[in-house]
């Protein structure tokens, strides 16, 4: 899919594990595992407003559109 | 009225396919066994009748039942409805289980759309077949009499055949829709 969701990025940055995000979020460690390994189909606005809100950072940091993947 | 799991309908129709499928095997089985070993329908009598709509012609320990275009073409017909029970109950294992939109029921549903359609055309070689012999019986009693074989596919079968094939499709869309909707987070 040529939307690469740039999650552990975001996590890297935020000094975020994925077990404190998954609490903060409120949404299953292993949709968010399915999240960022880039295998979800779609995501929710609220799902998304939920992430910037935690991470404190705007959907583009997020989500990334590559031509050639 | 549950349709599908345990205790449901699907549940009810996989045992009584189980059981048909049982009783197919063991009577191609005890085919096989005849035609290989004529002693035995010497000692027993065999009579083998041909039913058409508002008639049943029968014939009583005769060695042309046996004979091997007759014979095999019934064989194959069994062998292919023994294929199309395997997958039925399948199919419907897996309905009991309550797996219903997943990529085997998808293939076996498949299978067995193209397994019915065989089963038309293979069904009308055996009534060819059938017709021969019978003509071949009866075509000595009268000269006034018009007797033919004619090779007729059941339109009935081919169109549930087709209509397998179709909900084989439309399971795939939904197994699509539901990946989608489980990867939706």
């Amino acid at each position: 899919m040529p939307i690469i969701v740039n999650l552990d990025v975001m996590m890297a940055k935020r000094k975020i594990s994925l077990n404190e995000l998954s609490e903060k979020v409120g949404i299953t460690l292993s949709n968010l595992s399915i999240l960022k390994n880039s295998k979800a189909k779609a995501i929710r606005f609220s799902t998304l407003e939920a992430l910037c809100n935690v991470l404190d950072c705007q959907p583009g940091d997020l989500l990334e559109y590559s031509e050639g993947e | 009225m549950k349709y599908v799991g345990r205790k449901s309908i699907s549940s009810f129709i996989f045992i009584v396919i189980k059981i048909s499928f049982v009783i197919t095997f063991i009577g191609l089985t005890a085919g096989i066994l005849v035609f290989f070993f004529p002693s035995l329908h010497e000692q027993v009598p065999l009579k083998m009748s041909f039913d058409y709509p508002g008639l049943s012609i029968g014939f009583e320990n005769t060695e042309d039942i046996f004979s091997y275009p007759v014979y095999t073409s019934i064989w194959i017909s069994g062998i292919v409805l023994l294929l199309i029970l395997y997958l039925l109950r399948k199919l419907f294992k897996n309905f009991r289980k309550g797996e219903v939109f997943s990529d085997p029921n998808v293939k076996t549903m498949r299978l067995t759309g193209l397994s019915v359609i065989i089963l038309a055309v293979v069904n009308s070689i055996t009534d060819l077949m059938r017709g021969w012999l019978v003509v071949e019986k009866l075509e000595t009693l009268s000269e006034s009499v018009d007797l033919h074989a004619v090779i007729r596919i059941d339109p009935a079968t081919l169109f549930v055949g087709f209509l397998i094939l179709i909900f084989a499709e439309i399971f795939k869309m939904a197994m699509q829709y539901k990946e989608e909707n489980e990867l939706t987070i």
